[in-house]
């Protein structure tokens, strides 16, 4: 990016004019940016707080290399910053240097400078920066006759050497990597220089303040511009395996969802809380533009979330947007960035997705099944009606019936053998999920104000053929200097997403049911009712659609089920400067947050035929048919709408007293205001999209006595006609302040306070509020002196702090809670209401109280760098489902009494190795250990299967990690019946040793027959990335990993004939199997309990499998054209890219399964993405 | 310049401040839901919670299976597709521990609508409403209480005598708080308790109406509080009460469907047919029939056969989800006996109910498999809550038992008349006081099978000696997961004056008490 001069800039002129007075945020007239102080004696860090707030730029510097408690005087009356600077640091041997909005201090070396020599060699040079900008002021070093040279305002260096065949040049600039070079007796030596990483990211952004790193206590983890700038269509992508305390899954297309130090509540409120620009939000990742984030940092322990108050114990993600750079004196700068990028997947593994048997093997399987087992209790009888059976069923069940021979039904069932669907099902069902995305953004700026706008533009195909996303963003962000003691900042942004939904998924067929035949034509299956008794028994031609058939390709195109939703979100923010270091802010935040269904079925889906008719009234002996419900289809819509609005006022207090006490505090009050509606709309019968006609209840809607309406089969129906609202508010107020007090820039002890109060239902209104409170204490152990001597060392600081975070769970009051009916019964006509809450004695807020110790560290020169956190989370007054006896009324009730542990150990480690000047090496290694475990819970299972089969919430035991994967034992087979008649049957085997079969529910203590198979959680979480600089190319690749953890491979289905049970793929494994260790097919002939296996065979033991993995996260490769190129092109910068994403993963198990994306069930989408990047 | 920013400043921090203590109270006072989670605030709230007549409808069948009505047999078990579950054998053969499988237990389904009256008792003193109403839907929480603790009591205590009032009653909750004792009260004060509920039910003015072709069955209203307390006093031996609460119901209501006419009873289009024996000689299709209320009950819409039963004064069934009522042998009898031509078919009950090859649905597809099964509505629901035709045996039952045999019989022919086949009716009558007793006592039978048959057999053991039964069954030997199907069958008793009357409370329950609740003794 380069600055335009105002003449240059003519050209934009008109249109940033129409700019700016479109969005009136720019100021006509441009001030002049007058900085005035008036110090005498005072301590540097003083004056350097006071030129921050006057001038809106940011001081960055490592405490290790500056003293900042040293005295300086100095008076400027409205000079420019650049002279501001010179003065104040005119004679503290250190030099300044402003990159973007920051200013960046670094030791000026005082050595003599030699300029001139004798008749040595005159080596000539220039010094750049990444971007190829001259660097001012640079430092070249002769270190092998110590002789110095500065670079002057273009870059340009001269220095004599005395022994040009030997001599080692080191080149070191503030904020730069230094670089070293043998000058090999060259007379020119250009060096382009790479940023600092450690230096720059040296600030926390907590939401509610920016605060040096050093002068922070908590825990935080800062994800950087490097990871953040590749493209993505979702930033929280970006933020996979950045940084160590963030655990993710995904879903198929790679978007993540977090959890920052384990779960710690029982409700399903574990998120953690997402900020944008100082406000949480109520939207997810996906409504944020990823081309606008800057910089994003995690708040993980008590002193850095506790400002955050009850909605923090899940952590807090917080999210600054980009601004434009702050131009200097009297230029206006315009700068456009363009990007844009096409990523495309393979289409969907089916063999995978489906995991289903051969034809050939479905078929024998269904064969042979037809005549044992369950299948006696599920044939369809001459008067069943309910059909959806395979084709091979229907057959065998036809020649059963005596309607065909069961001669004929086997020749028939021998032509499906050679048949398989795959590959229609992935012609007429499957295509490549893609993404293409568009953004730009101009950014404009003068001295007083900055202006971003970016529009992104983004279409998403979804793995299913018709499901799409389209979304377009539209934000602008603008900070403008109103008066010297008042700034303006107002952010604006709306998105509005609109869904294609219309593939619901791949239909339940058996492998060799076709969805077209040769010709093309659709081939007929039944829906759900019987085909044969259709033809046998029902005047089809008298009901309203005489099809009654179902064909899956031809339901996706007749109906459009669609979504839209939008968000707006406007925040605005004046910030008053009061006196040195006290500052005053007002800030707002509302949000509208729109969602609309509209899913349409005409009356050519099985749906829509099948309802109408089935809703008909049939007599039976005249055959008459009456219409209930009119012809035409259905439009199901749903609308719902979240308004939110936040209001904050807070006092900032940033200043140091007598060269060694710097305090910063702030103090201040929010209120949040969040409604969300539904609006449920009934089903609209006879709809036509077309001319939007509707159709009528031709005989009513039905009800009890006369009013009764009878469907085909004669039983009673009613048609629901009624809209259904919801009006939910959240209300929230809340007072904090936090102060942090450095002695001597060594020593630093913070402390946070805030009450949350909430609309909570109480007759008492103290119950409302709950109060938080961290401390924390850190040590620059670094800058002691008895460790300054130790000269590899460049950073070490000691970090400790302790405190509360809260969760909120508004489920439950004191008193009884009802939930009263919309609408009367159609039977009584009355309103009736059901218990919401049996009541809760022990209410109270959930709290999670957090210890942190943690240490960072870096060496050699900042080329290795790092930290280590331990932690340990003990969450308490959880609202759990706690086990009463049954006289009260209810077997559980939610309550404030449950109690969950975590803690864990998170390590990073990252290093930065220039190999030479164009060739730059760059390693992260991040490690997360967790322990999950819950510490008291007052529950008992009713049911002894509840553990295994139930799952979930039913599956939380006191003493065992919430996650806990508990199975059945297999205890392989045992003969239930005689010696000369025997039956072996299946068994589970309980600790007791006792055997029980596969013929009931398992009965007595739950604990008895569940075994405890390991957590389901991944407990360490690896991250490495590694990236190479290497001449204009950017390569680099991310590998994540989850270890330590279980998952269930897939088992045998073992399918009964009810329904289209298909056999999967795992026919094989079970078919010659010995039944002492796998579940082998029933031994019994007529094994009528078949059906009831289900609730075993997918739960027993020798199912768990390490879920350990590692996955190719990414790679990346990206090329900057040369400055000839991008010059010859007409732009500043130009970047090409490609990246592939989850291009393969290694697996710890040996079914080649994905523990996260099972057998079954789509796998992780693998991508790959080409793009552009560009500034003009 | 500088006194207007700090001027400035100063009022928006004083507003901001001021702004923020006087208003957060009312700003956080607002309820967080418009539509749900209400604290009860009116009486309509209350009326509202009363009315979810699907919520309290449901009677759990752990005191039918344990009844003679019901049949444990080994032939059933070992043509059943699945055999017996454990948890209908521990009340079928009177185990001394309850099931942890809490899906049949009266015990916990009760105190789940006892819940719902303590709600209302607890606060229809604070909410705002009608006095009237008030003090009707006072009259209705007390009645709910007291059916539901008569329910409970049949199911888990001895009966009360007079004498063993210190023997274990039930858990007699008052509040909705979960801080009081759960304890088990005397059987004294268990029985003084309902009878104190009952009387404060009493008090209900709400007439049996029919609106749109509905009786008002599923609230308390005078009839059907006053036909609770006929079966209350005969239950407790106070035969002049009993009839004169049975009367004044006739007096107000006195509907009898006669089954003869199409249009009260009639069987339904649909009916099962199975091809047994298939492919032997023996192969042969058997088709079931249904009555007319067949269809299943799972909403409102579906429920309207059972709500528009006309005999029904209060809403209660008994609720089987295993959905199959066996019928005992020693039941199927009854409905031959007292017919003319002695065939059970004569008697329409059986004709329409007793579906002979019902067994089939869960049986082997064979000539084991033809059991019987009893059918009301659906496959699960049998009518539970007095009825005009038992309010007509009740005076039957108190008239024999003091002596008038012509009033007995009158009453008992006046159900009769509507059950018999009219080709085939004629009145019965009595030779006898006990013979009365003992024909008025089988009419109960077959006009409420299943579900009176364990109040009854209670009741009869301990007033009636002469009419005393002591249940036998054959079955297996089985333990808390199996039925040892292989093992010698033995023999179950359950004898008139057995303590196994009073069924055992759940382990889980006492568990969950703390031991606050204590088992029985056996």
């Amino acid at each position: 990016m380069i600055n335009v001069f105002f003449s240059r800039a003519a050209r934009f002129r008109s249109r940033a004019v129409l700019l700016a007075f479109l969005l009136l945020l720019i100021p006509c007239a441009v001030w002049a940016q007058n900085i005035r102080l008036d110090y005498q004696n005072t301590p540097l860090i003083t004056v350097l707080g006071s030129i921050q707030n006057q001038s809106g730029y940011k001081f960055v510097y490592n405490n290790s290399l500056i003293d900042v408690n040293q005295r300086v005087t100095v008076q400027t009356s409205g000079e420019r910053i650049e002279t501001v600077l010179d003065k104040t640091l005119k004679g503290t041997g250190i030099s300044w240097k402003i990159i973007d909005k920051q200013i960046a201090l670094s030791p000026a070396d005082n050595r003599t400078v030699v300029q001139q020599g004798g008749r040595q060699l005159t080596v000539r040079g220039r010094i750049t920066d990444q971007d190829g900008e001259p660097l001012v002021g640079a430092a070249v070093q002769n270190l092998t006759d110590k002789t110095y040279a500065i670079t002057d305002i273009d870059g340009n260096y001269v220095i004599e050497v005395k022994n040009p065949a030997t001599a080692v040049m080191e080149i070191s600039s503030l904020s730069m990597e230094t670089v070293t070079e043998p000058l090999n007796g060259r007379a020119r030596l250009d060096v382009q220089m790479n940023p600092d990483r450690v230096l720059l990211d040296e600030v926390v952004v907590t939401g509610y303040q920016t605060l040096s790193k050093e002068r922070a206590t908590g825990s935080f983890d800062i994800v950087g511009h490097a990871q953040l700038d590749k493209a993505s269509s979702n930033i929280a992508t970006r933020l996979v395996g950045a940084a160590p305390g963030i655990a993710y899954t995904t879903d198929i297309y790679g978007n993540p969802s977090f959890s920052i130090r384990g779960t710690s509540t029982f409700s399903d409120q574990s998120a953690p809380l997402i900020v944008v620009d100082g406000f949480a939000v109520s939207s997810s990742f996906t409504d944020i533009n990823p081309n606008d984030v800057e910089s994003v940092t995690i708040l993980k322990d008590a002193a850095a979330a506790s400002i955050w108050g009850a909605r923090s114990a899940n952590g807090v993600i917080v999210i600054t947007t980009k601004n434009a750079r702050r131009a200097a004196e009297g230029r206006a700068t315009v700068t456009v960035d363009y990007s844009g990028f096409y990523k495309i997947s393979p289409k969907l593994n089916l063999d995978y997705t489906l995991s289903r048997a051969s034809s050939s093997d479905v078929i024998d399987y269904e064969v042979n099944n037809f005549h044992h087992w369950d299948a006696p209790l599920w044939y369809p009888e001459e008067s069943d009606y309910s059909g959806g059976n395979s084709v091979v069923y229907d057959l065998l069940n036809e020649a059963r019936l005596g309607h065909i021979s069961q001669a004929e039904a086997l020749s028939q069932i021998e032509a499906y053998r050679k048949l398989d669907n795959s590959e229609q099902l992935r012609k007429y069902f499957l295509q490549n999920a893609s993404t293409f995305q568009q953004n730009l953004s101009i950014n404009v700026s003068t001295a007083r104000s900055q202006s971003v706008l970016s529009l992104l533009y983004e279409d998403q195909q979804k793995i299913y053929k018709r499901n799409q996303d389209k979304k377009y963003m539209v934000s602008f962000r603008n900070r403008t200097n109103l008066f010297k003691w008042l700034d303006l900042t107002v952010n604006g942004t709306y998105n509005y997403t609109s869904s294609n939904n219309s593939n619901t998924g791949l239909p339940a067929l058996s492998p060799y049911e076709m969805l077209v035949d040769s010709k093309g034509d659709y081939i007929r299956y039944s829906g759900g009712i019987s085909l044969n008794y259709l033809n046998r028994h029902v005047p089809t031609d008298r009901f309203p659609y005489a099809d009654w058939t179902w064909n899956p390709v031809e339901d996706l195109y007749a109906r459009e089920l669609t979504s839209a939703s939008s968000l707006a979100r406007l925040q605005a923010g004046l910030t008053f400067k009061i006196i040195d270091g006290l500052t005053v802010d007002a800030k707002a935040q509302y949000e509208m947050i729109q969602g609309r269904t509209h899913n349409y079925y005409t009356e050519q889906t099985y749906l829509v035929r099948s309802t109408v008719n089935t809703a008909a009234s049939w007599n039976q002996s005249t055959n008459q048919v009456t219409m209930n419900l009119p012809k035409g289809g259905f439009l199901d819509q749903s609308t719902s709408q979240r308004n939110v609005l936040t209001l904050r006022g807070q006092v900032n207090f940033n200043r140091t007293f007598a060269g060694r006490h710097a305090v910063a505090a702030i103090a201040g009050f929010e209120t949040i205001d969040n409604v969300y509606q539904t609006f449920g709309h009934p089903r609209t019968y006879g709809y036509d999209d077309n001319s939007l006609s509707v159709g009528t209840f031709p005989n009513g809607v039905g009800g009890s006595g006369a009013l009764t309406i009878r469907n085909w089969q004669g039983s009673a129906q009613t048609f629901g006609y009624t809209n259904s609202f919801s009006y939910l508010t959240d209300r929230y107020f809340s007072a904090f302040a936090n102060a942090s007090y450095t002695f001597d820039g060594k020593y630093t002890l913070s402390g946070s306070v805030r009450t949350d109060a909430s609309n909570l239902i109480t007759d008492d209104p103290k119950y409302r509020y709950a109060p938080f409170w961290s401390v924390g204490a850190s040590w620059q152990l670094g800058k002691e002196e008895f460790i300054k001597n130790v000269s590899w060392l460049d950073l070490l600081t000691l970090r400790a702090t302790f405190g509360y975070n809260g969760n909120v769970d508004k489920s439950t009051t004191f008193k009884p809670l009802i939930n009263p009916s919309a609408s009367p019964s159609t039977l009584t006509h009355e309103y009736t209401a059901t218990m919401a809450s049996y009541g809760n004695p022990a209410l109270r807020w959930e709290r999670t109280r957090t210890f942190d110790v943690g240490v960072d560290f870096a060496a050699l020169g900042n080329k290795l760098h790092g930290k280590i956190d331990v932690y340990q989370k003990h969450s308490l007054d959880l609202i759990a489902s706690v086990s009463l006896p049954a006289v009260q009324g209810t077997s559980s009730m939610s309550m404030n009494s449950g109690e969950i542990d975590n803690r864990g150990i998170e390590l990073e480690i990252g290093s930065t190795i220039p190999i030479n000047r164009n060739i730059v090496w760059d390693g992260a290694l991040m490690f997360a250990w967790n322990r999950n475990r819950i510490a008291s819970l007052n529950y008992y299972p009713s049911y002894a299967y509840q553990l295994v089969y139930s799952g979930g919430s039913y599956a939380w035991m006191e003493g065992y990690d919430m996650n806990t994967m508990w199975s059945y034992k297999y205890g392989g087979i045992e003969n239930r019946g005689t010696e000369t008649v025997p039956d072996w049957q299946p068994t589970l085997v309980g600790k007791d040793g006792v055997h029980q079969t596969f013929a009931s529910w398992p009965s007595g203590d739950a604990m008895n027959i569940s075994y405890d198979m390991g957590t389901t959680v991944a407990p360490v979480n690896v991250a490495f990335s590694t990236s190479l600089k290497l001449y204009d190319f950017d390569i680099s690749l991310m590998l994540t990993g989850k270890f330590g953890h279980v998952f269930r491979r897939e088992s045998f289905n073992y399918p009964g004939i009810s329904g289209r049970s298909i056999p999967n793929a795992k026919y094989s494994e079970i078919i010659d199997c010995d039944p002492a260790e796998r579940i082998h097919l029933p031994m019994k002939d007529n094994e009528t309990r078949l059906y009831f296996w289900d609730r075993f065979w997918g739960y027993v033991d020798y199912l768990t499998e390490n879920a350990s993995f590692i996955r190719m996260q990414e790679i990346d490769v990206a090329y900057n054209l040369p400055k000839s190129a991008t010059a010859w092109l007409g732009v500043n910068s130009l970047k090409l890219f490609v990246q592939a994403s989850n291009p393969f993963s290694i697996y710890f198990n040996k079914w080649n399964e994905d523990p996260e994306f099972p057998r079954g069930s789509a796998p992780l989408q693998s991508a790959y993405m080409f793009g552009v990047k560009c500034n003009f | 310049m500088k006194l207007n920013k700090l001027s400035s400043v100063l009022i928006c921090i004083a507003a901001l401040f001021l702004g923020g203590c006087t208003v957060v109270d009312d700003f956080l006072s607002e309820d967080p839901s418009k539509s749900t989670r209400k604290t009860i605030q009116t009486a309509e709230q209350l009326d509202m919670v009363l009315a979810r007549y699907a919520g309290f409808y449901q009677e759990n069948p752990d005191i039918m299976l344990a009844s003679d009505d019901y049949d444990i047999r080994i032939d059933i078990n070992d043509a059943m597709n699945s055999g017996y579950y454990i948890a209908q054998l521990v009340y079928g053969l009177w185990n001394d521990r309850n099931s942890v499988d809490t899906r049949y237990h009266t015990w916990g389904k009760e105190y789940g609508k006892v819940y719902y009256a303590n709600l209302v008792l607890s606060n229809i003193d604070k909410v705002e409403g009608d006095e009237a109403f008030k003090a009707n839907l006072k009259a209705e929480a007390h009645f709910l209480r007291a059916y539901c603790y008569f329910q409970i009591a049949l199911a888990h205590t001895l009966y009360y005598n007079g004498s063993n009032g210190d023997e274990l009653g039930i858990t007699l909750k008052q509040t909705t708080s979960f801080e009081e004792s759960a304890a088990r009260s005397t059987l004294k004060e268990t029985w003084d308790f309902i009878e104190a509920d009952l009387q404060e039910a009493l008090k209900v003015t709400k007439p049996f109406q029919n609106t749109d072709g509905v009786n008002q069955n599923w609230r308390a209203t005078t009839a059907a509080v006053k036909g609770f307390a006929a079966r209350y006093y005969l239950y407790r031996a106070d035969y002049e009460k009993a009839r004169q609460y049975a009367e004044e119901v006739l007096r107000e209501y006195n509907v009898l469907k006669n089954y003869n006419d199409p249009a009260e009873m009639s069987r339904h289009s649909h009916v099962d047919t199975y091809t047994i024996n298939p492919g032997t000689a023996d192969q042969e299709t058997v088709t079931v029939y249904y009555p007319y209320t067949y269809p299943q009950m799972s909403s409102d819409a579906t429920r309207t056969l059972f709500a528009e039963w006309s005999e029904m004064l209060y809403m209660r069934a008994c609720y089987y989800g295993y959905w199959w009522y066996i019928p005992s042998q020693s039941l199927l009898d009854t409905y031959a006996t007292d017919v003319p031509g002695g065939n059970p078919n004569n008697d329409l009950r059986y004709y329409y109910y007793v579906l002979p090859d019902f067994g089939l649905r869960y049986c082997e597809k064979t000539t084991r498999g033809r059991k019987p099964g009893f059918c009301q509505f659906f496959y699960d629901t049998v009518i539970s809550g007095p009825t005009t035709a038992e309010m007509n045996l009740i005076i039957a039952e108190c008239a024999a038992r003091s002596g008038n045999t012509a009033d007995a019989m009158k009453y008992v022919n006046n159900v009769r008349r509507n059950r018999i086949a009219t080709a085939v009716y004629t009145d019965l009558t009595a030779s006898s006081q006990a013979d009365a007793v003992t024909k008025v006592l089988q009419e109960r039978r077959r006009e409420m099978p299943f579900v009176m048959r364990w109040y009854d057999l209670k009741r009869l053991n301990a007033n009636d000696p002469a009419n005393q039964v002591t249940v036998t069954r054959t079955f297996y030997p089985y333990n808390e997961t199996t039925i040892l199907s292989g093992e010698t069958p033995r023999q179950y008793v359950l004898e008139p004056n057995s303590r196994h009357y009073a069924m055992p409370v759940s382990d889980d329950e006492i568990s969950k008490s703390k031991g606050e609740i204590q088992q029985n003794t056996y």
